[in-house]
Formats: C-alpha cells, sequence, structure tokens
C-alpha cells in the first residue's frame, strides 16, 4: 500500500487532502467532522476582525444537467470572535494531534495588526498558517484580501511581517485576479514565505435573472461581485501552479486548489508541482464524506503505478509543460472516423465544415450507406471533431509518420536570424 | 489553403535544391514568405539565373523550408 502522508514545509498530513478555509471549515464542530470522515487537514476559515455578512451569498452555474459546475460566492471570512475560533481550534487539534490545522489568516496591512493576530493564534498550537491574499470581495474593498495580493510589494512586507513573529510555517495564498501569479508568488518567497498556495477564488459576476434583473444572486436588489470556484476553474487554476512551479526562482511548496472535486485532479495538481491540494466546493456540493472515494481511488492508483509515496507524484509532469515557442511544429496528428462506433450524427463534419478546416467527407458505399471520412492530408489535428463527438471511440486522434525532424518555433526563428547574420557578415 | 497547394510549393522547393541551390534568405511579411535560392557556385547552365525567389504561402510549406533550412546549417557547420 502507497504512502499517502504528506509534508508540506513541515506541515505533516496523514494524506494530501486538505479542506480550503472556507465555509467547511467554519468551527470546530465542522473540522472535527471532516477530520472523523478522514480529511487529513483542515485550513481554517479565514480569522480576523469578525465581520459582517449578507444574506443571499451564493451562486452557481449548472450545465447540461451538472449541477454547480462554477460557483461563486460573496461570504466574507469568519463572523466570529477571534477567540472562540482559537477556543475551538485548540480543542480540534487536541483531538486530532496527527492531523493539520492551518489557521488562515487577514488582517489590514500593518506591522503590529500582523504581529498581534499571529502571536495570539500560534499559541493554541496550529501547524501552520495561511496568509489571505486572495479574497476577491468585500474585504478587498477595505484593502484586504486580493487588494493587498495584486501589489508584489505588500504581499512581500506582509509575508516578511509575518515571519517575523511566527513560529511554524507561513503558507502565503495567492489571488488569481492577476496577469502573471508568478509575480506575487516571487514576492511571498522574497518575504520569506515557507510555501505558497494557489488559487484564490475568480473575480465572478454569475448572471442577471432575465425576469427581474436582478444581479444573481442579490441583496436587496443589488448584487456585487463575488469568487468563483468550482470544476469551471480547475484549468485556470492548474496553469497557475504549473508556472508557479517551473518558474526558477520559486523553490517552496505549493499547495494546490481550484476545482478539485476528486482523486483525479489532486495527482493533477500534484504531478504539476503541487504539495498537497486544498478543496472546498466539492465539499459544499457533495459533503465531508467525498474525502472516502478520493483517498481510496488516489490508493489505488499509486498502487496501480507502482509508486511508493504519494510525495513521489509532486512535480513529475513539470518539465512537460513549456512555452508555445518550444513545441514541435512537425509533430503532427490526425483524426480518424471509426465507421464501426460511429452514430452519423454529423456533429463532426458540421464543427469541421463551419469552424475548421473541411477534412470531413460525407460519403456513402456501394450499398448506399452512409459514412464519414477524414482528409488525413488536410487535417490540421485541431481535435475539434473528437471533442463535439458523442460517442466515446468513435474518433481517434492518431500521430502520423514523421516527415520532417522536430522543430520548434524557436529553433526556426533562431536559423532564420542566423542566416540574416550570416548574409551580412558576407557582404 | 489545401494539402495540394503545399505539394505544388513544395515541389518547387524540392526542384530548386534538385538543381544545386541553397536557401540564402528568408524574408516574411504580411503575404507569406519570400525564400531566395542561390547557388553556391553557379554552374555555366544557371548563369543568367543565379538567384531564385519563391513565393510560398502555405503553413505547411513554410514549416518545411524552416526545416529544409535548420538541414542545410547543420550540413554547413
Amino acid at each position: 500500500m502507497a504512502d499517502l502522508s504528506m509534508n508540506l514545509a513541515g506541515i505533516k498530513s496523514p494524506n494530501p487532502f486538505w479542506l480550503a478555509s472556507a465555509p467547511p471549515t467554519n468551527s470546530g464542530y465542522q473540522v472535527q467532522r471532516a477530520f472523523e470522515a478522514g480529511w487529513g487537514g483542515a485550513v481554517w476559515k479565514t480569522l480576523g476582525e469578525p465581520i459582517l455578512n449578507v444574506s443571499s451569498r451564493f451562486a452557481a452555474i449548472s450545465f447540461n444537467g451538472q449541477r454547480i459546475a462554477g460557483f461563486n460566492n460573496i461570504e466574507l471570512i469568519t463572523d466570529r470572535p477571534l477567540e472562540v475560533n482559537l477556543k475551538e481550534i485548540y480543542e480540534t487539534k487536541k483531538r486530532f494531534p496527527n492531523h493539520a490545522i492551518i489557521a488562515s489568516l487577514m488582517v489590514e496591512p500593518k506591522r503590529e495588526k500582523w504581529h498581534e493576530i499571529v502571536k495570539r493564534v500560534q499559541d493554541v498550537g496550529v501547524d501552520g498558517f495561511e496568509l489571505n491574499f486572495g479574497c476577491p470581495h468585500g474585504m478587498a474593498e477595505r484593502g484586504m484580501g486580493s487588494a493587498s495580493g495584486q501589489v508584489p510589494e505588500l504581499v512581500e512586507k506582509q509575508t516578511y511581517w509575518v515571519k517575523e513573529v511566527a513560529e511554524k510555517p507561513v503558507i502565503v495564498k495567492l489571488t488569481p485576479n492577476i496577469t502573471d501569479i508568478t509575480a506575487t508568488a516571487e514576492a511571498a518567497v522574497q518575504g520569506g514565505a515557507d510555501a505558497i498556495s494557489m488559487i484564490n477564488t475568480i473575480n465572478s459576476l454569475m448572471g442577471v435573472d432575465l425576469d427581474t434583473w436582478h444581479i444573481i444572486p442579490h441583496v436587496a436588489g443589488k448584487g456585487a461581485h463575488g469568487g468563483y470556484c468550482g470544476p469551471a476553474v480547475k484549468p485556470i487554476a492548474l496553469n497557475m501552479v504549473a508556472e508557479c512551479a517551473r518558474h526558477p526562482r520559486i523553490n517552496v511548496p505549493i499547495s494546490g486548489m481550484g476545482g478539485v472535486s476528486s482523486w483525479k485532479e489532486a495527482v493533477e495538481f500534484m504531478l504539476m508541482g503541487a504539495t498537497g491540494v486544498q478543496v472546498c466546493t466539492a465539499v459544499m456540493h457533495h459533503g465531508f464524506r467525498i474525502i472516502e472515494d478520493m483517498v481510496e481511488g488516489l490508493q489505488h492508483y499509486l498502487d496501480s503505478k507502482g509508486i511508493a509515496s504519494v510525495m513521489d507524484l509532486v512535480g513529475k509532469a513539470v518539465h512537460r509543460y513549456s512555452d508555445w515557442g518550444n513545441l514541435d511544429l512537425n509533430y503532427k496528428v490526425a483524426a480518424r472516423i471509426n465507421t464501426d462506433v460511429c452514430i452519423n450524427c454529423n456533429k463532426c463534419y458540421i464543427a469541421c465544415e463551419d469552424a475548421s478546416h473541411q477534412c470531413i467527407d460525407r460519403l456513402a458505399d456501394a450499398t448506399g450507406r452512409e459514412y464519414l471520412k477524414v482528409r488525413e492530408e488536410d487535417c490540421v489535428g485541431c481535435n475539434l471533431c473528437s471533442l463535439v463527438c458523442p460517442v466515446d471511440g468513435a474518433i481517434d486522434m492518431v500521430e502520423l509518420p514523421r516527415e520532417c525532424p522536430p522543430m520548434t518555433w524557436n529553433e526556426r526563428q533562431a536559423a532564420i536570424s542566423a542566416l540574416t547574420v550570416s548574409n551580412a557578415e558576407a557582404k | 489553403m489545401s494539402y495540394q497547394e503545399f505539394l505544388v510549393e513544395r515541389e518547387r522547393m524540392d526542384a530548386l535544391l534538385r538543381r544545386g541551390y541553397v536557401i540564402k534568405r528568408v524574408h516574411e511579411n504580411l503575404s507569406g514568405a519570400f525564400i531566395e535560392f542561390a547557388l553556391p557556385t553557379p554552374a555555366a547552365s544557371e548563369l543568367k539565373q543565379p538567384l531564385q525567389t519563391l513565393h510560398i504561402q502555405t503553413a505547411d510549406a513554410r514549416k518545411y523550408v524552416s526545416s529544409l533550412l535548420i538541414q542545410q546549417m547543420k550540413r554547413s557547420s
């Protein structure tokens, strides 16, 4: 049996699945039930000066029958006094000493404010801190959350202040609401962060009610932007984790989150550089007990691959992630339609004809039976036909034999530049 | 642009290579690529046309000529 235990910057947990700082980690009652269910760690709902929330806080997008494909919230950090949270953290840690409890923190960007909260929180025995520089709504209007997290200097400075007094590892949680997340990640590292986590939620407006014209969700007729998360954001989060993982100056562990709903996404995040994952929306949708399938699925995956420890996954696919200019221009795939599986729905034909390169022919055999065939020589290998195809196995994307050696855009441009220089020197 | 157009452009380039031409200059603009081929040591029969320029429009042919150029540079280095 593979070892599922995890160590992120010195924070140990029995498995790599942590609950993210969010409504499921609002209280000791919830976190203890989560640990009983099998979660390896929990990032406590952000502590700070207790806030006031509005009523009507969540909204979701359902897509083609899938409930909560994307989720949005305008809830703020904890609305409970610090003492109440600390008492429950202490009790929870005492009951579950081998589980990781990380305190998410958010205060104004002032040195004394950070010192005060860090000192008070670490006294109750948390395993680490997560600085919330990502929450995009409400708190940001007050200069905290993503308002801090979008300014590299503020990220570095606040991380440094926390590190001045923190006796436990410090994770800096980053906002995706920025052009280049590696800029703030690097600032966190410069400030002394022991680890970074990403992504927090994405600025979003979920919709407008077509009858009432109310913003969704609305609060007495008005709405405000919220934070978007759930399965829909996974590709965005995975890219940001990978970009940080392959950055030469971001050399701290990464806690990955954003659309993790099963063990499969967890493996993807870990392969792309995350040391463990955090989960929120899937728990809000299905409850704490999804952890059973996540642990079992991960265990089976590792065992089937002969991998001894889940930590052996971390970063194993990062070297495969590069810039577009390093991709091989001479690699070719083409679509191949399996006529014995195809149901002749023509989805691929329409997609290719209207949105790609018009390389699927509608033909009929000697008996008059219609079938679809790809002209491989004209196919650019865009994948669109296989993506729109509703039948598994009806369209394969197959590698074509090489006609030319591998050549990247960067190699091509270098060759053309060298030729230009050579010509100039010859004159 | 079709595969047939690529084949035509590739053949025009290959024909020059078979006659001993090498890629001398690549100029790219909004109209595609203009590839200047030259004879390294012009043979008597070619003296009237020591330089040949081809206008290459298809993406596949522009990839192809890039591969040719890289191979040519590897051979000469």
